[in-house]
């Protein structure tokens, strides 16, 4: 295993870029995801990559039935961000506004969310005349074919995701724990929920489409999960999280490269099997 | 109210409520520096509407609301909320619930850590309501009565003009209750703190309180403790 690791982080390492964009999404996407778990949103994180994937799945079609909203020289990959982007914004903006009216169950309104994206992607890919299979894998999150540029862009993006989420830690944290003490205590709680959704929605649009909806929902909720239990603070729990994600993220990397397994599935296994020992030690512990 | 200095909080006519509807009417209520005043009333009947108008986190339909210091300062407002509301999966620890106090303080700190003297503050305030051995355990594993001690903590830590603390007994038996009472009366009468306390309870509170609010199905009533604690006052309130 630790030949295979020495081999997968070597620069001239052919794949370099997979590894380097599966880190960078395992470190990153827990410190997000943390505020899915603890305002009791998962099912948010489960919705929203979705929306982004039929975004996605729109963007290619309208590419390839040869309408091009970016002008004639777009590239397939700039048209699935615009995409990606453009159908998670909307859902946010919906879903902010239907919580807002306090109509309905709010798990019942994100459900349909879900539900709706799913159909659309798949029938956004059905109709799509460049080949479903090529689209299919794509959505699916080509971990093991990332450009320079995605590696780029995902680094820059999540950086500031990073930057902004470690500034503005004390506001997120009041908005989301205690609304009535942060409205004694911030002026306008309700523009630091918009930069936490804002946040959200940066974060699944770039990520879906490099690792795929599954991989990210994976990355946003496991490691989370996993550390909660033990952690003494919300400092250890953003710290853990985001350590054990990185890790989750090279261990399965390293996994499927030596098994021949694809890489997404795999890092959502291992996150899956680390939570679950987690989890069964800490009840041990607590006998 | 002392009316020896002019009302922190005054309102005249205000009625609070969600969607333009109003839960509680016609309030008239002033809360002067030093008092102990107390919101009381049936579960259901606008006390947390009333508070939540109070804090600022509702807007008055209708009325004139006043908050402000002698100098015309904003009030700054120290908040206890219902300990249950709370939600226990987040991890936090005792000494991360009391800094959340400093955050009005820390507004353009972006990024950067808390000041140690933040940190001493906060030791400081928890220190104040006997909580000072608590530091790193989490807020979820506490009890009860250590949970509102630390929620104290946190409130005295944002240095308050009024200490405000909604159903701060709930769910205690008699003496966890009288504990806390005791030591809400201590920080009263030793600091001079103004407190203003939600609660359907009303035993123990005619020797701690000088000003009652009575709220009841939307209507709110207002006057000196000794008058608004009297069995017949209390009589008309819970069997009208």
């Amino acid at each position: 295993m630790i030949e295979t690791l020495r081999e997968i982080l070597a620069p001239d390492f052919l794949l370099h870029n997979s590894v380097m964009a599966s880190l960078v999404v395992g470190f990153v996407c827990p410190l997000v995801g943390m505020f899915f778990v603890l305002r009791r949103a998962v099912f948010l994180g489960v919705a929203l990559p979705q929306v982004s994937s039929a975004g996605i799945a729109l963007a290619f079609w309208l590419h390839a039935v040869g309408i091009h909203v970016l002008g004639h020289d777009e590239t397939e990959r700039g048209t699935a961000l615009v995409g990606s982007a453009v159908f998670t914004a909307l859902a946010l903006v919906a879903l902010a506004l239907s919580e807002r009216r306090g109509r309905g169950l709010v798990e019942g309104r994100t459900g349909a969310v879900y539900a709706l994206a799913a159909a659309l992607a798949v029938l956004f890919t059905a109709r799509n005349p460049s080949g479903e299979s090529h689209v299919t894998s794509l959505l699916k999150g080509e971990i093991v074919a990332v450009a320079d540029a995605d590696l780029r862009l995902l680094t820059l993006v999540y950086a500031v995701v990073v930057l902004l989420v470690v500034g503005a830690r004390r506001q997120l944290v009041l908005v989301s724990f205690d609304r009535d003490m942060a409205a004694t205590l911030i002026r306008r709680p309700w523009l630091w929920d918009l930069l936490l959704y804002g946040l959200f929605g940066l974060t699944i649009s770039i990520g879906v489409m490099i690792v795929g909806p599954l991989t990210l929902f994976g990355f946003l909720v496991l490691p989370v999960l996993a550390v909660r239990p033990w952690a003494r603070g919300l400092l250890t729990l953003a710290i853990g999280a985001s350590v054990l994600g990185g890790a989750t993220a090279l261990a399965g990397f390293a996994i499927a490269y030596r098994v021949d397994l694809p890489v997404g599935p795999t890092d959502v296994a291992l996150g899956f099997a680390l939570f679950a020992v987690s989890t069964a030690a800490r009840r041990i512990r607590r006998c | 109210m002392n009316q020896k200095t002019q009302p922190l909080i005054e309102m005249h006519g205000c009625a609070f409520g969600y969607g333009g509807r109003a839960i509680v009417e016609d309030v008239n209520l002033a809360v002067g520096q030093g008092d102990f005043a107390a919101v009381l009333g049936p579960n259901g009947g606008g006390k947390t509407t009333l508070l939540r108008g109070l804090l600022g986190v509702l807007k008055p339909l209708r009325g004139e609301m006043r908050r402000a210091n002698a100098d015309g300062r904003p009030l700054a407002f120290g908040y206890v909320p219902q300990r249950e509301g709370l939600d226990p999966v987040w991890p936090v620890s005792a000494m991360e619930m009391t800094l959340m106090g400093a955050y009005r303080r820390a507004r353009w700190r972006m990024g950067l850590p808390l000041p140690r003297a933040e940190h001493e503050r906060a030791v400081s305030c928890l220190a104040r309501v006997g909580a000072e051995a608590l530091q790193h355990k989490l807020f979820s594993e506490m009890s009860g009565g250590q949970k509102q001690r630390v929620l104290v903590a946190r409130a005295l830590m944002t240095q308050p003009d009024v200490l405000v603390l909604d159903e701060p007994a709930s769910g205690f038996d008699v003496a966890a209750q009288q504990d806390l009472l005791e030591l809400l009366r201590d920080m009263h009468q030793k600091e001079n703190l103004t407190v203003l306390m939600v609660s359907h309870h009303f035993h123990g509170l005619q020797s701690l309180v000088n000003t009652v609010t009575w709220v009841h199905d939307g209507h709110v009533e207002s006057g000196p403790a000794e008058t608004m604690l009297a069995p017949a006052k209390v009589q008309e309130v819970f069997f009208p």
